[in-house]
């Protein structure tokens, strides 16, 4: 079905135009609802994780269904089920605010994620009316613990060639399941799993399967590197008989299930994740305030506070980004429902048409957390490699978030990818824009007039490094055209350009929130101007550098140079002195003990 | 049987305070929360009806319209109905203004129980719950960490020097809260969604006929308390560190 979607909020479209910041949802714009969601998400990590924490990590199964017991009183999984099917309904900022309170919690993080997410979306989309009676109500309320089986001993990445094979019963009641699952997580206490399977090793579908059912085993549990609370594992299938009735969707349609599901599963992660960024720096600001070398607190060393300045820069970033994506999503689907319900096909249609921006999220995010965590190590020197401190574990569970959802390097090439295909169909005027700025390129270039804005110089660098993306972008797919499918083998290409969007998308998204703040007039906006120009500095960077090597490693000799030369001229940033700006933006937080943006108390 | 508790919206106990240009403490850069005492005292009402002992529980907040969130999260944790009296024109008013106030909306809700924070964590000034007894002229226990409720009575245990006193009186009572008294609940998620339904009133003093009289007290000044110098750990067996904190005591501090 086709959704008319406002022109602002169609996928990638910032890449060809402004938008307006008082268009884009912030974390400043939290109403007192998700406050309390806030307040209550953190009370239950407080009260019910935080307490436990060692035992969690032992992995006791009866111990991790217990705490997610306890989360499904206090209706943390009923966020996204409708009210009908005994949830709340919530729209996606207000499922986020909860997720990403507990996105610092590791493998309970995960287990959590899975419940709401991977276990309950696939049938809360594609479930029939008496499927949904039937789990959804106990899923909401945590009665039962959900799963999702779709990867396999041969394929991960490749996940549409499962080998897992479903035959029709000879009464036609039955669909007999064979084959095997691995690392599938909460795989050791679900009561539910969605799994993937071929019928006559042809048609991807989707089945639901009890625990229990014969033939069905679970396998030991993984020793993990991280998230060790969380249960990984195995599932066989030997001769497992499926009723008709437990299939999911359309027989031949498994493929729709699984990829529509990545695109909420992705932009949940990255704000997931941000929670872990918001924790792990609040730890390292803290360690630091009260351990002191030579006669001085670890936080009043310059070169730890420009770790802490990148750590908000960064969180600041992703914060912002998760949010404005989400907040898009959320007025996406409510512009589709504007003339009724916001059905369940506009809200996929909705996601699809954003799933490059949640692909982003999950990239951006996941690489952050990582770095951020190495960082709260290396300012914990020696005890940072100690178990006894929080931190030690926060970087081993960092780790596990750039490969599932799909590796980065898979989102790398979705994200290129499925601009190309956008641009190439015509879904996205990418082909214009960029004949526009090759025209430009011949004449002296047009300036930036940032007359009268606030933060006149990001503005700029992010109008340069859109024109910077078009041009590269364009000259490379011109390499190839019209054979647009030779480019899909040129993975560089498509990665590195993903880095130059990835980077445009997250440095407008935290200047957007600045200049929001900005124009409210907020006494704290300066720190808010310094978090995006020491995001800038990263960005652009990361951009320039995109572009340069995208072009080296397609153009020689003159065509090399000439186009070197255009690069020149838009590569154009402002001069920041990062040493002062590091050590302001480190101050902020190292007086807020954390995070310097926190909304909530 | 009604329950009407007094609440006050409060910095959070983690706050940093900071005065701004008139000396007076920066009202606007601090989060707010519900004061913790008057939690445990919503807890407390909430379980008397649990318990079936009480039928209502009615919050009221003296206070500007951002003190609505705390009502809201009353509500969520279960209390029926919010009252806001708004705070126009009271700022300044010192704890015999809110309680007169105060004494004067409770009086014309009507109630049987009247429960508080002892204190608030503010202005610790344990001040406001007495005076609205006093001037309902109606029996209170203080400070209290266990309380019981039945047959038109409240008996109230409190720890007092070495020993614990409890008290008896008959209702309409007012009771106040010690920390001890109970673990105050968290709202769950689909309660904050119903406590959006919830009645939540806002009413001038005039409304219940009420004309604030004049602050008794006037703060002449607000000063921020020194810096604190570092904490210092001692590390080891109990032993050890107990031994090293004592020598600490005598050699550093020099206070023993
Ligand atoms: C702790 C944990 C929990 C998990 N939970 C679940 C779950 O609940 N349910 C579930 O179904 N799965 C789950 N997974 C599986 C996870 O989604 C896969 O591990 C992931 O998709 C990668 O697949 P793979 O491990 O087979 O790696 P591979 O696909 O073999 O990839 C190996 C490397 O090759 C790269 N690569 C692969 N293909 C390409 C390509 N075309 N171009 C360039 N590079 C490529 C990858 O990026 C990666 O770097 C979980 C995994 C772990 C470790």
């Amino acid at each position: 079905m086709t959704v008319e979607i406002r022109p602002r909020i169609k996928g990638y479209s910032f890449l060809l135009e402004e938008t307006d910041p008082a268009l884009v949802f912030t974390p400043e714009d939290f109403t007192d609802e998700h406050r309390q969601f806030i307040r209550t998400t953190r009370e239950f990590v407080d009260q019910e994780i935080e307490p436990i924490r060692e035992e969690l990590e032992k992995l006791d199964r009866d111990l991790l269904k217990n705490t997610l017991k306890k989360a499904g009183e206090a209706g943390l999984f009923m966020i996204e089920v409708p009210e009908q099917y005994g949830g709340l309904g919530l729209d996606l900022i207000s499922q986020m605010v909860v997720i990403e309170n507990l996105g610092g919690s590791g493998g309970f993080a995960v287990a959590y994620g899975v419940q709401i997410g991977i276990g309950s979306e696939p049938i809360l989309f594609f479930g029939n009316d008496e499927q949904k009676q039937r789990y959804l109500p106990r899923l909401a309320s945590g009665e039962i613990i959900g799963a999702y089986g779709l990867t396999e001993p041969g394929s991960g990445s490749d996940a549409l060639a499962a080998r897992t094979s479903a035959a029709l019963s000879e009464d036609g009641k039955h669909y007999i399941l064979n084959g095997s699952k691995v690392f599938i997580s909460n795989g050791g206490i679900a009561d539910l799993y969605t799994v993937f399977g071929k019928v006559n090793g042809e048609h991807f579908t989707a089945f639901l399967i009890e625990r229990g059912a014969p033939g069905f085993s679970i396998g030991a549990e993984e020793d993990k590197m991280g998230i060790k609370s969380s249960s990984t594992t195995t599932l066989t299938f030997q001769d497992v008989k499926v009723p008709v009735e437990n299939v999911l969707g359309e027989i031949g349609k498994g493929h729709k299930i699984a990829l529509n599901i990545l695109n909420l599963g992705r932009i949940k992660l990255g704000v997931g994740v941000g929670g872990g960024i918001k924790q792990a720096l609040g730890r390292a600001v803290r360690y630091g305030i009260q351990r002191k070398q030579f006669n001085t607190r670890l936080v009043d060393f310059p070169l730890i506070r420009q770790k802490i300045a990148g750590m908000v820069a960064r969180a600041y970033a992703s914060e912002s980004m998760g949010y404005r994506t989400s907040g898009d999503i959320d007025e996406a689907i409510r512009a589709a429902g504007a003339h009724g319900e916001p059905t369940l096909d506009r809200q996929l249609a909705t996601l699809e048409e954003l799933s490059g921006e949640c692909a982003i999220n999950k990239v951006f995010d996941s690489e952050c957390l990582d770095w951020v965590v190495d960082e709260a190590v290396q300012i914990h020197g020696g005890y940072g490699f100690i178990a006894e401190y929080k931190v030690e574990a926060g970087y081993r569970d960092a780790r596990i978030s750039r490969i599932y959802e799909g590796t980065n390097e898979i989102n790398r090439l979705f994200i290129s990818g499925n601009l190309f295909k956008r641009a190439m169909t015509g879904r996205l005027p990418l082909i214009g824009a960029v004949q526009k700025i090759q025209a430009a390129v011949l004449s002296p270039l047009e300036p930036y007039d940032g007359a009268g804005k606030p933060l006149a110089d990001v503005a700029e660098a992010i109008f340069n490094a859109k024109r910077l993306y078009l041009f590269v972008g364009g000259v490379i797919a011109q390499r190839f055209m019209p054979d647009m499918d030779r480019i899909s083998k040129e993975q560089e290409a498509l990665a590195w350009m993903a880095d130059m969007v990835i980077h445009i998308y997250a440095l407008e998204s935290a200047y957007l929130r600045a200049v929001k703040r900005i124009e409210a007039g907020d006494p704290p906006a300066e720190s808010h101007a310094d978090a995006v120009r020491y995001q800038m500095l990263d960005s652009t960077a990361v951009i320039e550098q995109s572009a340069r090597t995208l072009l080296e490693g397609y153009f020689a000799d003159d065509s090399l140079k000439t186009n070197l030369a255009v690069l020149r001229k838009f590569a154009k940033w402002p001069h920041v002195n990062r040493v002062e700006l590091g050590r302001k933006l480190a101050k902020a937080a190292v007086e807020a003990e954390g995070y310097p943006f926190e909304v909530v108390s | 049987m009604k329950i009407v508790v007094l609440m006050k919206q409060t910095f959070t106990t983690e706050a940093r305070i900071e005065l701004d240009g008139s000396g007076k403490p920066n009202d606007s850069k601090v989060k707010k929360v519900v004061n913790p005492y008057d939690e445990f005292a919503v807890e407390e009402a909430i379980q008397l009806v649990e318990r079936k002992v009480a039928e209502k529980v009615t919050v009221v907040c003296l206070g500007p319209a951002s003190a609505e969130e705390a009502l809201r999260q009353c509500l969520a944790m279960g209390a029926d109905e919010a009252v806001r009296v708004d705070s126009a024109g009271l700022e300044e008013a010192d704890s015999s203004v809110v309680a007169s106030v105060l004494a004067g909306a409770v009086k014309s809700m009507g109630y049987d129980l009247l429960l508080a924070g002892y204190v608030a964590v503010d202005d610790n000034a344990a001040q406001v719950a007495v005076r609205v007894a006093e001037l309902l002229d109606i029996p209170q226990i203080n400070v209290v960490s266990k309380l019981e409720v039945a047959n038109g009575t409240a008996t109230g245990w409190r720890e007092a020097d070495g020993r614990t006193e409890v008290l008896e009186v008959p209702l309409p009572a007012l009771v106040t809260a010690d920390k001890s008294l109970n673990k105050p609940r968290y709202p769950t998620l689909p309660n904050i969604m119903k406590a959006k339904k919830k009645p939540l009133e806002i009413k001038a003093p005039a409304d219940f006929g009420i004309n604030p009289p004049a602050s008794k007290t006037r703060v002449v000044k607000y000063e921020l308390p020194p810096p604190k110098s570092g904490a210092k750990i001692f590390k080891g067996t109990p032993a050890e560190a107990a031994a090293a904190l004592v020598k600490a005591l005598r050699e550093e501090a020099k206070v023993v």
